[in-house]
């Protein structure tokens, strides 16, 4: 490492301990290339080549005209697909847990037949009806997941009149006995096109999203949902835990 | 019944990736033309390239300019319950090409000892690998396994299998449990070379403990993996 190089990442460091100890805040402006230059006695190079660094790896961002802000994201952090199958962790009960106050906004409802996917994922023939609900899942009024939930219309017949922006699904599904307790899904993350970056209030600079499918089956091992869901990984984090003995 | 409000092109998406499936259409396949595309599912040619737009998203799906839409390779899956972690071709079966980038032990610093729950400078091996396919790097690999845990574990050893397998294989005790995390982090500068992308692009970091069968603590992982390249799944226990 050269002189230079090894200079840049003291000031990395030192600003970064600075963030973690709270003595900068999520949303405010750091010192200019030149207060920071003269505070550590170094070059304005060497402090804008760890601004750089810093602004490449999400700590910062720079505002043209305005400055260099710390990052507000982090900031209640939930972990979702926390589903070790001894717990039921739905989406609900897990913001719940972290003091979020979940709300939904309803994009739309509608019936499925003769959708070749959608039957196989939920185990029906293709004449059997799909009930589909498309929501934005929010926490604390801001986006956190775009979810596209489908079930067989057969245990859910009067699913049509409840409506969903205050109901919870799964009291819902609950109520007519088919609670998803086990859950098969497959995360990956992708980028965001215009509409989903638009749905969960992405920033120019955000072009990834979690994307999680989930089967879920009832107590009985009835197959009882089939959801895809697109979150925003500064909000919602994926975590599993495994048992070999499961 | 009422009228359906669901947003189609996610349902055509769906509908098409089952058709590439069905059809057995392998990666480098050309798809049929919107116009046929449109025709087959009864919808307009704009609630088809709408869809094909979310396929290129989720990279099930390539476009080449002037000539149309490919198949995309698939992503190598990997379930949440293999703790060995050996990443293997989705289209071959194959193992993924594995380089040993570095083998040391260290002691733990403070950042480290924090992410292992164990005392700083705790004497640990540290095993870091670039995983490629067909010369294309795709993950990069960093496994931390205390010494007391493995005395004596050699450069040979450690280039030759992966964390979870040399503790099953050279230890009393085989993996039991893991807690493992998937977050979205941009590479650095080394990274960013190791794996070929500009500085700052976003990757995939799938971190974890893995704790023996006695419940000792035995890896800490970080991969940081090729967003496009990378699936997880985990099966339910029924």
């Amino acid at each position: 490492m050269n002189k230079n190089q090894d200079i840049t990442a003291q000031i990395k460091e030192t600003i970064l301990n600075r963030i973690a100890a709270h003595e900068y805040l999520p949303g405010e402006m750091i010192p200019c290339e030149r207060d920071l230059a003269a505070m550590y006695h170094v070059g304005r190079a060497a402090v804008r080549a760890a601004i750089d660094e810093l602004v490449n790896q999400r700590y910062l961002v720079r505002i043209q005209g305005s400055g260099t802000f710390v990052r507000k994201s982090s900031q209640n952090k939930v972990a979702l697909g926390v589903l070790n199958e001894t717990k039921n962790a739905s989406f609900t009960s897990l913001v719940r847990n972290f003091g979020i106050e979940l709300s939904n906004k309803l994009l739309g409802t509608g019936i499925l037949t003769n959708r070749k996917f959608y039957a196989d994922r939920l185990g029906l023939s293709l004449t059997e009806e799909i009930y589909g609900l498309h929501r934005i899942r929010l926490g604390n009024q801001e986006p956190l997941a775009l979810e596209y939930t489908y079930v067989p219309l057969k245990y859910f017949p009067d699913i049509g009149s409840y409506h969903f922006e205050r109901v919870s699904l799964y009291d819902y599904m609950d109520s007519k006995g088919h609670l998803p307790i086990h859950f098969q899904e497959t995360m990956m993350m992708q980028t965001a096109g215009d509409k989903l970056r638009s749905y969960l209030q992405l920033q120019e600079d955000e072009t990834i999203v979690n994307y999680i499918e989930i089967i879920g089956y009832d107590s009985q091992g009835t197959l009882v949902e089939y959801t895809e869901s697109y979150s925003r990984p500064d909000k919602l984090e994926v975590r599993f835990v495994t048992d070999a003995g499961e | 019944m009422k009228k359906n409000l669901l947003t189609m092109d996610i349902v055509l998406s769906k509908e098409i990736k089952c058709m590439i499936k069905e059809e057995r259409l392998k990666p480098g396949d050309r798809l049929p033309s919107e116009r046929i595309l449109a025709q087959r599912f009864g919808v307009q040619r704009m609630t088809i390239r709408s869809a094909l737009q979310l396929l290129l998203q989720d990279r099930t799906i390539l476009s080449k300019p002037c000539s149309g839409y490919y198949v995309a390779p698939g992503r190598i899956c990997q379930s949440a319950r293999d703790f060995s972690m050996n990443f293997t071709s989705p289209e071959t079966g194959e193992p993924l090409d594995c380089l040993l980038l570095a083998f040391k032990k260290q002691r733990a610093d403070l950042r480290l000892s924090g992410k292992m729950l164990l005392p700083e400078d705790t004497v640990i091996y540290k095993i870091s690998k670039l995983y490629s396919q067909s010369q294309k790097p795709l993950c990069i690999s960093h496994s931390y396994i205390p010494e007391d845990r493995y005395p004596g574990l050699t450069r040979t050893a450690a280039a030759s299998a992966s964390a979870a397998d040399l503790i099953s294989a050279g230890t009393q005790a085989a993996i039991g449990k893991s807690n493992q995390k998937i977050t979205l982090v941009y590479a650095n500068q080394k990274e960013a070379g190791l794996l070929s992308l500009a500085p700052g692009s976003p990757l995939m970091k799938h971190k974890g403990l893995m704790y023996d069968t006695a419940g000792q603590l035995a890896v800490f992982f970080e991969n940081l993996m090729l967003i496009d390249h990378f699936a997880f799944i985990r099966e339910a226990a029924l």
